[in-house]
């Protein structure tokens, strides 16, 4: 164990002292005390040291080293779990080929094969037993599946006490399906090592086999990895980098990441290395050759990006990250996150032609770093934590920097990314309960509509009714108090009820839970002449039926127009299925619309927001005119 | 009526038959795009007093709503589209017959003689008009099948960004075909109607005529398609914000479109006058 390792284990359990004593004494805003961890401060109950060769020709890494684990729960532990996800892509029977319908994210199927085998796994506190025998051979109940295995220790771990496995491994690369594996010469070694699962503080083990939809819930710990491979490759990987000496032909680099539940490897030889320090952060970029405008980009974004979300959602507390952007035939390992390290991806030409598509997944990619990185919730169980708030901070990150042109911007037309998420949304509606496991998904296009469309669209309807700054305070509040924890949702409802109040936290709660869905219209619109005008001050009584229809309530304007060409704006609550508004004046109501200002992004159908006496024209004058004089030129190219 | 002498092929000299030209094309591009905009019409995102503005708005909101919202629809009324725009081209392709004989002739034009002119080069025009989409498909097939064929080997060769680059070459390459085939075939028509000859020879001295000076010819129709492309790309993007305003700012839109439609009519027939004044002589 390396002095810099010990270290971090020792200021963990330093600091886990220290917290239970504040929290147990002393009473301060958990957002306060929280915001100040640093990831030397977090509590290291697994963590890894590993020296690994990577054998490019036999696209496999070979491995040895330690795992020291330390119970953390309050009850004896007499089995360990591991997650060996590598086996995913041992065969197509495997749970990640098995599931849905579309088994993985980039609709790729297995090619040549991989999987994680276990050379060596002794326990050193145990006298040194090898505990290989004890290793089951599959997950529980699933013979075709190896990827959650159980190890039975033959006497118990206490609450707090320590033990070191000392192992060797051979992780044979797949051909790149994901996340892992090969293409060409590009490596992408995520997922690759044997892996404790989380135990938590009731002494509950959170283990679950490999799906395709999620992967993440860990123990955070220090990463000490030693990473040779050929010298004329470069190589990405998360942490504090020290180069070593190696042998000929090889590069070997040490880096050590500390407070993080993950480490994820890329090595290639096409790939360029760009450095670069932004909010006191160094940043490693690789890209293949030719990429140079997505790097510009990536960096930009960024630039924005850091010191963002660090106002939102609390400091970036790592020294270094890292940005890799696969090369086209590695497409399929492109968007990913890792702790302190992120993978862009898309074509040289991304940044081109005014569409925001590199800005978007680093901002997507970042925003990770404190969704599931830092505030580690159980991506398996509870995807809205993870991806639906990492969605919802690219979304906001995205209009503030680049406004209504967020996700294009022509100059003369812009589309905003709250406008396609919120389509996005709307398709996805009624589609089930925000708050389920990523398997419950029939595939990963419905888990997509939920997670990343539904769930950031609730949070922008959320913060257009209550206030976007109550909002971020909320989630401000959410991210700092929960930093370096493994959260569930009732922390966000508890931190939205404490900023938006008791209606935010009943819609949440509901969309959570229940089908969360919302749909107004205007039914109805008619007026009445009044028999006295001057009795009445008024020579029409005019009525409109505005109608909620689902699960979710929100306050609404409604505007309305006269056939004098005023206007008035009146308020309904919401609460009613439905309600009929009156005004008195000496026009006739002519056009109604329920919230003129696009508050509810989440309404399924605004089609029906908006009734008028007279029907439109038959033809829309502004569009007629545009697309007929594009198909006049048109003819003109062709014809005479 | 004898052919023009070369200097009296201006497109000055047939005002009231390029005023046709102009309404037939306003009419056939509106016709073409009614059931595109018919089923924009009956979106109710486009009720109330602002009517379609909203389409036009920043952000894009009604604009993603209706077009993501309503494709099914739309792409069954692009459909509709894209054969409205296949039959106006036939009609086009017969309108160029009486276009080219009337720009190719001098003084009034006695209604008679004028259509019994056109009568003789109706069907040599069509011809060449039907062999030129006939090219005109092959070389996109060609194209569609080298750009499939080559994508590997490409990548091999050159990389990510070199095959890209390689293919966008090979784009262009197919679309300087087209552009070349288009030039042939617009003098081809030319002599047919200034020499009287049947397609096959009218494509041998149109070929001629483009081989004597192609770069020259290749300025003339290019420098006129660049000036109309830049016209319509710079009324398109210069009024759409113009189209989120009020009545009298969609009109004004409305103008300045139809100024650009103009004026790329007006280059296409001043074209079409170089292409017969090229091959009105030996």
């Amino acid at each position: 164990m390396s002095a810099s390792f010990a270290r971090g284990c020792f200021r963990a359990q330093q600091a886990r002292l220290w917290l239970l004593l504040m929290l147990g004494t002393v009473s301060v805003p958990a957002a306060a005390a929280s915001a100040e961890l640093r990831p030397e401060d977090v509590e290291a109950t697994s963590s890894y040291r590993i020296e690994a060769n990577l054998d490019a020709p036999g696209h496999r890494v070979l491995a040895t080293g330690t795992i020291v684990w330390h119970n953390p729960s309050s009850r004896p532990v007499t089995a360990l779990w591991l997650h060996a996800y590598l086996n995913a892509f041992a065969s197509d029977r495997t749970l990640f080929f098995r599931s849905g319908q579309a088994p993985s994210r980039s609709h790729q199927t297995l090619g040549q094969p991989g999987g994680l085998t276990l050379t060596r796994l002794v326990a050193r506190e145990l006298g040194h037993l090898d505990l290989l025998p004890r290793l089951a051979s599959h997950s529980p109940g699933d013979p075709d599946d190896a990827t959650d295995l159980s190890v039975a220790l033959p006497e118990a771990i206490a609450p707090g006490e320590t033990l070191t496995l000392e192992v060797s491994f051979l992780a044979q690369l797949p051909a790149l399906v994901e996340r892992s594996g090969w293409a060409e010469s590009f490596f992408a070694v995520a997922q690759w090592f044997p892996k404790l699962a989380r135990l938590d503080a009731q002494g509950h083990w959170h283990h679950f086999a490999f799906h395709p939809f999620a992967e993440f819930d860990a123990d955070f710990g220090t990463y000490d990895v030693t990473i040779d491979v050929p010298s004329d490759f470069a190589l990405a990987a998360p942490g504090e980098r020290t180069v070593l000496s190696a042998a000929p032909g090889r590069r070997r680099e040490r880096y050590l990441a500390v407070g993080v539940h993950d480490f994820a490897w890329f090595a290639g030889p096409q790939l360029l290395e760009r450095q670069a320090e932004v909010d006191n952060v160094s940043l490693r970029l690789f890209a293949p050759p030719g990429h140079e405008q997505n790097v510009e980009d990536t960096l930009r974004a960024l630039r924005f990006g850091l010191p963002h979300y660090r106002a939102l959602y609390g400091p970036y507390p790592y020294p270094t990250l890292t940005v890799v952007h696969p090369p086209d035939c590695a497409f399929a390992a492109g968007g990913m996150e890792y702790p302190e390290l992120m993978t862009t991806g898309g074509p040289w030409y991304s940044g081109l032609f005014g569409v925001r598509a590199i800005e978007s997944v680093v901002l997507h990619e970042l925003a990770h770093q404190w969704f599931q990185g830092m505030i580690a919730s159980n991506e398996v169980l509870h995807p809205l934590l993870d991806e639906g708030l990492a969605s919802y901070a690219e979304a906001e990150a995205l209009a503030a920097r680049y406004g209504s042109g967020s996700a294009l911007d022509w100059g003369f037309l812009t589309l905003s990314e709250a406008s396609l998420r919120r389509r996005w949304a709307a398709d996805y509606a009624r589609s089930g309960s925000l708050d389920r496991p990523a398997s419950s998904f029939s595939d990963f296009r419905s888990l997509s509509g939920v997670i990343y469309g539904r769930m950031p669209t609730l949070l922008e309807t959320f913060g257009r009714v209550w206030g976007k700054h109550r909002l971020e305070k909320a989630l401000s509040d959410y991210a700092r108090s929960t930093r370096f924890t493994h959260p569930g949702p009732e922390s966000l409802v508890a931190a939205i009820e404490r900023h938006l109040g008791t209606e935010a936290a009943v819609a949440l709660r509901t969309a959570m839970h229940e089908d969360g869905w919302v749909d107004y219209a205007v039914t109805r619109l008619w007026s009445r002449s009044l028999h006295n005008p001057q009795v009445e001050r008024a020579r029409y009584l005019n009525r409109v039926e505005v109608r909620r229809q689902g699960t979710l309530r929100f306050p609404v304007d409604v505007d309305l127009v006269y056939e004098d060409g005023t206007r008035t704006r009146v308020r309904y609550d919401g609460q009613e299925r439905s309600r009929i508004l009156e005004t008195r004046g000496w026009s006739k109501i002519v056009f109604a619309r329920v919230d003129p200002d696009h508050a509810i992004t989440l309404d399924d159908d605004l089609g029906n927001n908006q009734r008028a006496v007279r029907p439109a024209p038959l033809v829309p004058p502004r569009a007629s005119q545009t697309i007929t004089s594009l198909v006049q030129f048109l003819l003109t190219l062709l014809g005479p | 009526m004898k052919l023009a002498a070369r200097a009296q092929m201006q497109i000055a000299s047939r005002p009231g038959w390029i005023g046709i030209l102009f309404l037939t094309k306003l009419a056939l591009g509106w016709l073409i795009a009614s059931p595109l905009l018919l089923r924009v019409g009956q979106s109710p995102l486009v009720q109330g007093p602002r009517g379609d503005a909203a389409l036009f708005n920043p952000g894009g909101l009604m604009l993603v709503e209706l077009v993501w919202g309503d494709r099914s629809a739309l792409l069954g009324a692009a459909k509709t589209t894209a054969l409205l725009f296949g039959a106006a081209w036939l009609m086009l392709a017969l309108m160029a017959v009486p276009t080219l004989v009337a720009f190719s002739r001098r003084g009034a034009l006695s209604s008679l003689r004028f259509v019994h002119q056109c009568a003789l080069r109706v069907g040599p025009l069509l011809a060449l008009s039907v062999a030129s989409l006939g090219a005109a498909l092959s070389i996109g097939l060609l194209y569609r099948f080298f750009q499939r064929g080559l994508a590997g080997t490409l990548y091999t060769l050159f990389g990510e960004r070199g095959s890209d680059l390689a293919q966008i070459l090979l784009l262009l390459f197919g679309l300087l075909c087209l552009a070349g085939l288009g030039l042939w075939m617009d003098l081809s028509r030319a002599t047919v109607v200034t020499r009287e000859l049947g397609p096959r020879a009218a494509l041998r001295v149109g070929w001629a005529r483009l081989g004597r000076r192609p770069l020259g010819l290749a300025l003339a129709a290019g420098g006129r398609l660049a000036i109309a492309l830049g016209a319509l790309a710079a009324v398109q993007i210069g009024s759409f914000h113009l189209l989120r305003g009020g009545t009298g700012s969609w009109l004004l839109a409305f103008g300045l479109n139809q100024l650009a439609a103009l004026i790329a009519l007006l280059l296409r027939l001043d074209w079409l006058c170089i292409t017969l004044r090229e091959t009105s002589t030996n």
